[in-house]
């Protein structure tokens, strides 16, 4: 007979009972015994991290409407690969104080026709680093929660082609958004190349996320202009 | 207002309904993190993470079970994942054997009840310590800790009887005060 036999033999089994019962009383008095639930505390950090970081996830799922997303991205940059220096149909000046997505003008340049972005280009590129910021909002509540969705790479496969088009264009010459997307572009190569459920790679990036403080430069490239970017 | 009221308003984005569904779990969720925990600040962090997860997740629930069962479901596995990467919160665990040779004897060098009570439970197995806490201490259902685990619910018996008899163990020689 082993110790929990002899000790319920000992006991009998009422006697176990009552014993149990004892114990899950006592424990409920004394182990751990929680104070008064800080409601509007909780409340107020859970209400203030909502607004600032997250998204519900059905923005990024899977949808059709992800490659026609994609899609508009590729012609906005395409345009804007054959419109940048061409007329003003197609093109806002940095001087006319039209720009709803201003973070996307090219700065780098001063004068003429070199000193204007294609619209196409600027829509195109608010409209990603909407996507971008969801996706990594999502990242970020999965990794610290430990589920991963299994589809991450492939969403980040897919923004991490827009971010290179986005790259590659001519019209992308202002150095603060190259900059953004060039950090982008690390991360999502990262996630893309992510092994399933590794815990150290996920710390990695969730650490990465938080020092280059991407959430927070997405979040204000968007805020400097009209949030028309939405789908 | 019904669940589906209610779940229709959180879903409309109505802040009043938000916390009416926050304040109809938060206790349960918060109470759960503590006991588990012993720590005001984790507890806390594992609370909010937990209901900014059911938020965010919210768009899932397909009315399969009532709205109560879900959000606390959701809660429960957030709090309990984030468990697992912070076990280093369970400085005083034990090691069982060590429990055990306490319990032989030593009662006159440490009388309190209540500290050998604590490091019992912290020395038992991590599930077994998380199904004795819901069932026995907080009054989850087994059917609720299956679904909050992912187990079955004759997986959460099994720990919970184990775990009831590893404590008759270490707490055998305060018999008489516990049943009393």
């Amino acid at each position: 007979m082993n110790d929990q036999n002899q000790n319920d033999a000992d006991l009998g089994e009422t006697e176990t009972d009552r014993f149990d019962a004892g114990v899950a009383k006592a424990a409920q008095q004394m182990y751990h015994a929680p104070p008064e639930t800080p409601r509007d505390d909780m409340w107020t950090v859970i209400q203030a991290a909502r607004a600032a970081d997250v998204v519900p996830i059905r923005r990024f799922k899977p949808q059709p409407w992800w490659a026609a997303v994609a899609a508009a991205l590729v012609i906005g940059v395409v345009l804007g690969r054959g419109s940048i220096g061409g007329g003003p149909d197609d093109v806002t000046s940095v001087a006319d104080g039209g720009t709803d997505v201003p973070t996307v003008v090219d700065r780098a340049t001063s004068s003429g026709a070199a000193n204007v972005v294609p619209r196409s280009y600027r829509v195109a590129a608010a409209r990603h680093l909407n996507r971008t910021e969801d996706f990594l909002t999502m990242f970020r509540v999965d990794a610290r929660s430990d589920q991963l969705d299994t589809d991450l790479g492939g969403w980040a496969k897919l923004l991490l082609t827009d971010t290179r088009l986005l790259l590659d264009s001519p019209a992308g010459g202002d150095p603060e958004l190259r900059m953004l997307l060039s950090d982008l572009e690390l991360v999502l190569a990262q996630i893309v190349q992510l092994r399933a459920e590794d815990p150290n790679e996920v710390e990695i990036i969730d650490d990465g996320l938080e020092s280059s403080q991407l959430l927070f430069r997405l979040k204000a490239a968007q805020a400097t202009g009209p949030a028309t970017v939405g789908l | 207002m019904d669940e589906s009221q209610l779940l229709a308003k959180v879903r409309a984005g109505d802040p009043a309904a938000e916390r009416a569904l926050y304040d109809a779990h938060v206790d349960r969720v918060y109470r759960l993190a503590y006991r588990m925990t012993g720590d005001e600040a984790l507890a806390q962090d594992f609370t909010q993470e937990a209901f900014i997860r059911a938020f965010s997740k919210l768009h899932t629930f397909r009315g399969d079970s009532a709205l109560s069962t879900w959000m606390h479901t959701v809660t429960t596995s957030v709090v309990l994942n984030g468990l697992r990467k912070v076990k280093k919160f369970r400085t005083s665990e034990i090691d069982l054997e060590q429990a055990r040779a306490v319990a032989g004897g030593a009662r006159r060098a440490e009388p309190d009840l209540q500290d050998r009570l604590r490091k019992a439970i912290d020395g038992l197995p991590d599930g077994y310590r998380t199904v004795f806490v819901m069932h026995d201490i907080e009054g989850y259902t087994h059917d609720e800790i299956a679904g909050a685990l992912g187990v079955a619910s004759g997986t959460s018996k099994a720990q919970l009887s184990r775990a009831r008899a590893k404590l008759r163990i270490e707490l055998a020689d305060f018999a008489e005060e516990v049943v009393a």
